[in-house]
């Protein structure tokens, strides 16, 4: 059952380092999420939806990244309508909400995604150890990458199971939640049991010297990357 | 060589008393023993002693001294103690940590520092061993549970330990990969390493195993050499609540369900986007009847149960009941799928609630007899205000039985409900099925456990290749050609 979950080997069309992707993730995050009304503003903005939209070509994600060009154009085009509207109707709201959710947060989850989508786990270590960042933080995030796909598969059988129990909306949302949550939470529970008692079991220590197989570069690209991104983080932090 | 003196423990929040008492146990360099026992023995108690995962992993008390070569190894740190000795685990989903394979291979090599250079000369020495060219580089959800557990091996043989522990590796494999992981230890001891294996599954070991240990309830009440065991007649074994020593036979228990009334199939088809899937022309299943599905890994076996439960959207095909006919959504509705993982079935916060969910009767007094009547069929009476994800494996199985007969099913498929079960679990299963057919219910079990299908299957599908090969009930010439499925993948070996 565990064929539909994609993999996180995939390759990129152009592989980047590892520590130019959780740098572009944090500018990302820095820029796409407060909000002012100057220009600069509204052009960074646009320019990083691209950047996202790029990625996602990137990752071979063609279908997905039409889909995302065409939610963005038609939030952009929404959010333009909306300064014509005044008022508060609840569909004003709804509205407004969901543009801002595509605006602002699609390009980083985006990001995100293909971020997590094109690393192993491996890579990332070597990433965070290059960085000299302790282990203690390292390994729960490299576990994080490895429960992605778990949780994914673990969601599907207790989909499945729902079905077969007949259990529908008509319980209610809370209910609805609430069945999905408990088993997944147990199952993962146990899963991460298992998991480090596996790893631990095969040398993975704290602070214990550890060799890195996984070569990982910073090329031309992410030099040139990472000194747009920082000139892009510094115009909109000091303009 | 490995000693245990007067070795008690206990884990810390245990409500159970001591997971072992008194333990003294010493194995030689180069002496494969096979750890025996029912379930909580403590024989994967004994396998954490000497990995070291007790006590870095698993807190509680210890006292008693676990010797590795006259050092102490409790007194370790965990990561010197899995440079001597390579640990196998039960479950294959849960032992990697890492998403492709490659990395996998080489984690125990960077763990333990080995420099890059001679990483890879590991690497390449491991592919040539193990026959793993193919599985090089690939995304370890996507193989199959005997691949990872390859991997799983061939990763923790470099750089080579000195000992090797396996604690019940073979619980989610079928009978080839079983074969291979034998295969496998076989090697290890040519080589001369020390193998300790907990396991249910016996009868792979005879001739594999130098020594065996029975436990029971945290103690050893028994240590044999292997010609001593193996010479033990079966009631002498299902007396210790051990697993079938020699290969099932299937020629005296013939048996035919009940009832002559068919769930038929008909043109039954359905394929993944890749293309694999199943084509069934025809397929009769009588009701009440206990059928089970065989077939080696990858056959379809689970592909058709989904495709009956109404699970897969796009299943074509004809399923009827006399002159009725069922779409795949009213399928879903008389099916249940009993999953191998059964905490995905189990939402609610006790095991009536569960069972009660599932009753469609608004008349409270109604509802309160139906859920009575099913605690009591499935022998859950006791155990009703507790909370279902915090029972035993066996038990939680029991709830899901429960709520799908509260839910009027009519077939249910379960998917490997024996993995992992030693003898005495393995006949409450095989009961609690005859118990579902006694009061009319269908029973499909894909299954890879010989001892289940002896003991309570009076039907088969045998699938091959996405196809149904034949069918029929335990005749005496379909209880052969069950007999030579088991049997021809143990090397014929009967």
């Amino acid at each position: 059952m565990s064929g539909k979950v994609s993999t996180n080997t995939q390759q990129a069309v152009i592989n980047l380092d590892p520590r130019t992707k959780l740098y572009t993730l944090m500018v990302f995050s820095l820029v796409m999420v407060p909000s002012s009304e100057s220009e600069l503003d509204t052009i960074l903005k646009i320019v990083f939806a691209g950047l996202a939209f790029l990625m996602l070509i990137n990752i071979r994600r063609p279908g997905l990244a039409a889909v995302y060009a065409v939610a963005y154009c038609a939030a952009y085009g929404a959010n333009g309508l909306l300064a014509y509207i005044s008022g508060m109707s609840l569909l004003g709201i709804i509205i407004r909400l969901l543009v801002e959710v595509v605006l602002r947060m699609m390009p980083t989850l985006f990001i995100a995604m293909s971020f997590l989508q094109t690393t192993k786990v491996s890579e990332f270590v070597a990433a965070m150890e290059k960085m000299h960042i302790t282990r203690k933080i390292t390994i729960p995030f490299a576990v994080i990458f490895r429960f992605f796909p778990t949780v994914a598969d673990e969601y599907h059988s207790i989909q499945d199971a729902m079905k077969m129990r007949g259990i529908g909306i008509s319980k209610g949302p809370i209910a609805m939640l609430e069945y999905r949550l408990v088993p997944l939470i147990a199952s993962v529970v146990q899963i991460g049991d298992e998991l480090s008692a596996a790893a631990v079991a095969r040398g993975l220590g704290v602070d214990t010297e550890r060799s890195n197989y996984c070569k990982i570069k910073i090329k031309g690209l992410d030099i040139l990357l990472m000194v747009l991104l920082t000139a892009a983080l510094i115009l909109y932090y000091l303009f | 060589m490995i000693e245990l003196k007067n070795v008690s423990f206990r884990y810390k929040d245990s409500e159970q008393d001591n997971s072992l008492t008194n333990v003294n146990l010493s194995i030689h360099d180069g002496e494969v023993v096979l750890i025996c026992g029912g379930s909580g023995c403590g024989k994967t108690t004994i396998t954490r002693l000497l990995n070291g995962l007790i006590p870095s992993f698993y807190e509680g008390q210890l006292t008693g001294e676990v010797l590795l070569n006259g050092e102490n190894i409790s007194k370790q740190p965990i990561h010197k103690v899995a440079r001597k000795v390579g640990s196998v685990f039960q479950n294959p989903r849960t032992q990697f940590f890492n998403i492709d394979s490659t990395s996998e291979l080489i984690f125990r090599c960077e763990n333990l520092a080995v420099p890059v250079e001679q990483i890879s000369q590991y690497l390449e020495n491991a592919i040539n061993e193990f026959g793993i060219g193919e599985l090089v580089g690939r995304n370890l959800f996507h193989l199959s549970g005997g691949e990872k557990q390859k991997i799983a091996c061939a990763s923790v043989s470099i750089p080579m330990p000195d000992i090797f522990v396996l604690d019940e590796p073979t619980s989610n494999l079928d009978w080839r990969s079983i074969w291979m992981l034998k295969d496998i230890i076989m090697r290890w001891k040519a080589q001369g390493k020390t193998v300790i294996v907990a396991e249910h599954r016996l009868s792979y070991l005879k001739g594999v195993a130098d020594r065996v240990v029975y436990m029971n309830d945290g103690e050893i009440k028994e240590d044999m050499p292997a010609d001593t065991f193996w010479s033990l007649s079966a009631d002498e074994i299902k007396r210790r609540g051990l697993r079938s020593i020699s290969p099932v036979s299937f020629g005296s228990n013939a048996r035919t369900p009940h009832s002559s009334d068919c769930y038929s199939v008909k043109d039954l088809s359905f394929h993944y986007k890749d293309g694999v899937g199943i084509e069934i022309p025809a397929l009769s299943i009588p009701k009440g009847a206990i059928v089970g599905i065989i077939g080696e890994n990858g056959a379809g076996k689970t592909t058709f149960a989904r495709c009956l439960c109404g699970l897969e959207k796009r299943a074509r095909g004809l399923f009827s009941f006399g002159s009725r006919t069922y779409s795949n959504r009213q399928r879903l509705k008389i099916c249940y799928l009993v999953m191998q993982d059964v905490n995905h079935q189990l939402f609610t916060e006790s095991v009536e609630d569960e069972i009660s969910i599932s009753v469609e009767h608004t008349d409270d007094a109604q509802r309160e007899k139906i859920v009575d009547e099913i605690l009591h069929d499935m022998d859950l009476i006791a155990l009703k205000s507790i909370h279902p994800l915090s029972l035993s494996g066996g038990q939680k199985q029991r709830v899901a039985i429960g709520s799908a007969i509260a839910s009027k099913k009519e077939i249910m498929v379960f998917d490997e409900p024996t993995s992992g079960l030693d003898y005495r679990h393995m006949l409450e299963v095989s009961n609690c099925l005859k118990k579902l057919s006694a009061i009319g219910k269908t029973s499909l079990i894909i299954t890879h456990d010989p001892e289940l299908i002896a003991e309570c299957c009076d039907y088969f599908i045998f699938i091959e290749d996405g196809t149904v090969k034949w069918y029929g009930p335990f005749d005496t010439q379909n209880g052969q050609r069950v007999q030579q499925f088991f049997g021809s993948e143990e090397g014929g070996a009967l």
